[in-house]
């Protein structure tokens, strides 16, 4: 009976304690991790018992800034962070109290229970699975899986945990001024939860809001970022295939005036340098024959057919990036593949009434999964994949087209379109910027 | 029983080809006769002779794969050509002349399987079109009237109230106009979705073969624009593209 009594009387710590397991970064765990938990822990039972206060509501914020100093200690995140765990757990402990007691009150008014410690944990234990499951299901499963918080909305956290902290001394205090030999006691004290359960609920919606919507900037941030580099990538291609060019013209001038001998040997170096595309579309050249080049090496087979025209109207380095990303999935996938034969990537470009129409095609041995427009990969490492698919819808929105992906019969498709009046009216910018 | 052109210079290449289309026969229960062609004036002497699908080779000596090809499609845009090349560079224009698609040699059965079966896919569904005339024609009541549409020259199908708009191009004059029927839009959308119908908005049912142009906001229909609902986006433009991506076969 004395464990009973122990959880009984630490039961607001236990929820807490339960509740942050959904909200913290579990990667991010700091060094001695185990032996910070269990000093904190230890903390939090034993120095509340030695400190006595006048009032109920330091008692609160002490138990606040312990949990907050807790997940801060035991993670590496931000302190911002470490509030907006402690805010949420606060949020799940509160539901799943409240809802616990609404139940225990019930049933005793009624005479169908006795109130005691192993009742009330067994409550307590059945709402925690309650409010604990459709939580991580639709709020902290895709943040665990992203593995890390996109979150640094000060104001925000700062504010919705003020007034959680504030509404929850508040109920505190109505709860301890209802009177329980009342006709109406049943009701108040009903009403008074179910207030408390929408007002938590309220807060951890607005937090998760706010972190999702920071997560979004975010990802727009990496998206630049990324487009960026492929700029620069492409400035660098460019001056590459420049190179080739002139390499291939003094070839042919030598070619000219070699004797059989010589010739042979030239044949050879231009060959290797014959693998180049001409589409009438400068870019799009230069990122199919670099392309080509690395499919020659992977043994995949590059088949394209292309109309250059009909992107004339795309910035040069959109294109790039967005050929770009497109074929290096296709060869990621395809590298994954044995069959020889399977090693194909299809590539059409071409007019379509008035859209611009791309579709590339690949053999997949599995169809990927897709969640919120982009490939879920298959990497150990998942940080900075899965990005191509949204960069190419970005670069294509930014045209006012779609791209859209699908599998059939083991072929993954990937089509883009693009309105041609769209890419018309912005070829009067300089394409090549 | 489809008629297969093989237009190569290459012996061997017009052996495996042969033995493939064997083997696809067997595998696909399809019936294919063969007839081949050493050069593009060997199979133009004989033009009289229509052939559904083709496979054609690129570097053709004298007249090119890719010539021969742009000479077939001044008169035929119905022939199914599947090109095979030895450099898969040589493939970059068979956008000119529609082709299906490329194989590179050596032909590996993966590659030639994907493509015949494609091929035979957009004839039979154009058998089944043209066989079927008149189960692409839907009937509506117009007040005491009954008219047949032909569902090709619906644009798109819009819902007031109670009504249905069909809007119909006349395949002769070329001009649109708005049938006036009652009717629900659930009812119209099962009518209609076999047809390559889909829904872009609560009010708008669109014939996905009438898009000229597509933006992640609106639908064009030639002058018309219609928005996309958000609700209907990833629906839509999912069976947009399913249909596009099939539309070049």
């Amino acid at each position: 009976m004395p464990v009973l009594n122990f959880l009984f009387q630490q039961q607001v710590l236990l929820g807490l304690l339960v509740a942050s397991c959904l909200f913290v970064p579990w990667d991010q765990r700091r060094r001695y991790f185990p032996l910070r938990l269990i000093a904190w822990v230890l903390l939090q039972v034993v120095l509340p018992r030695h400190i006595s206060l006048p009032l109920s509501w330091p008692y609160l914020l002490l138990d606040t800034v312990l949990v907050w100093l807790m997940v801060w200690s035991c993670f590496d995140c931000s302190p911002v962070q470490a509030l907006f765990s402690t805010t949420c757990a606060y949020c799940v402990q509160h539901i799943t109290s409240k809802l616990a007691y609404i139940v225990l009150v019930r049933l005793s008014y009624h005479g169908f229970i006795q109130q005691s410690p192993l009742v009330l944990l067994l409550i307590l234990l059945l709402a925690n699975i309650l409010v604990c499951i459709p939580v991580v299901f639709w709020f902290t499963r895709h943040f665990l899986q992203e593995s890390r918080l996109f979150f640094d909305s000060i104001s925000t956290v700062i504010y919705s945990g003020l007034f959680f902290f504030v509404a929850v001394y508040l109920s505190t205090i109505l709860e301890s001024h209802l009177d329980a030999a009342a006709e109406s006691y049943l009701e108040s004290y009903t009403a008074l939860n179910c207030f408390c359960i929408l007002f938590a609920a309220a807060i951890l919606a607005l937090e998760f809001n706010n972190s999702s919507m920071k997560q979004l900037e975010s990802e727009k941030r990496v998206l630049v970022h990324l487009l960026e580099s492929d700029r620069l990538q492409y400035e660098q291609a460019k001056q590459d295939m420049e190179k080739i060019n002139i390499r291939y013209h003094d070839l042919k001038q030598q070619y000219s005036r070699a004797d059989d001998e010589e010739r042979t040997k030239l044949d050879a170096e231009m060959n290797a340098l014959n693998l180049r595309y001409f589409t009438d579309n400068k870019a799009l050249d230069i990122v199919l024959t670099q392309k080509a080049l690395i499919c020659q090496h992977a043994q995949i087979q590059f088949v394209c057919s292309a109309d250059g025209t009909c992107l004339a109207g795309m910035k040069h380095y959109h294109i790039y990036s967005l050929l770009g990303n497109a074929i290096d999935n296709a060869i990621e996938c395809l590298s994954q593949v044995e069959d020889p034969e399977k090693k194909v990537i299809d590539l059409d470009i071409r007019r379509r009434n008035d859209m611009a129409v791309i579709r590339i095609e690949n053999y997949t041995p599995t169809a990927p999964v897709l969640q919120d427009g982009a490939i879920v990969t298959t990497k150990r490492d998942p940080s900075g994949h899965g990005y191509g698919l949204k960069s190419i819808r970005n670069i294509a929105e930014q045209y006012g087209g779609t791209a859209d992906c699908f599998v059939e019969d083991s072929v993954f498709c990937l089509l883009v379109t693009f309105p041609c009046a769209a890419l018309q009216s912005q070829s009067g910018e300089n394409p090549a910027n | 029983m489809y008629r297969i052109g093989i237009i190569d210079d290459e012996q061997e290449t017009r052996e495996i080809l042969r033995q493939q289309i064997s083997r696809f026969q067997d595998e696909e229960q399809a019936e294919f006769e063969v007839v081949e062609f050493r050069s593009a004036d060997a199979f133009l002497a004989h033009a009289g002779e229509k052939c559904h699908i083709l496979f054609l080779d690129i570097d053709l000596p004298g007249t090119t794969g890719m010539e021969l090809a742009e000479k077939i499609r001044e008169t035929d845009n119905d022939v199914i050509i599947i090109f095979c090349t030895n450099l898969q560079q040589f493939a970059i224009s068979g956008y000119k002349v529609s082709a299906l698609g490329f194989i590179v040699k050596p032909i590996q059965w993966y590659s030639f399987h994907m493509y015949l079966k494609r091929a035979v896919q957009v004839l039979r569904e154009r058998e089944a079109r043209q066989q079927d005339q008149s189960s692409r024609r839907i009937q509506i009541k117009v007040g005491s009237l009954t008219r047949f549409l032909n569902v090709a020259d619906i644009l798109y199908v819009e819902v007031q109230l109670h009504y249905l708009l069909y809007y119909y191009r006349d395949p002769d004059t070329g001009k649109v106009e708005a049938i006036r029927t009652r009717g629900s839009m659930q009812d119209v959308a099962d009518q209609l979705s076999p047809y390559g119908f889909a829904r872009c908005n609560v009010s708008y049912l669109v014939n996905l073969s009438c898009i000229t142009a597509i933006s992640h906001m609106d639908v064009y229909l030639g002058e018309q624009v219609l928005r996309i609902g958000r609700t209907y986006k990833d629906t839509f433009l999912g069976e947009f593209s399913r249909f596009m991506a099939k539309r070049g076969l």
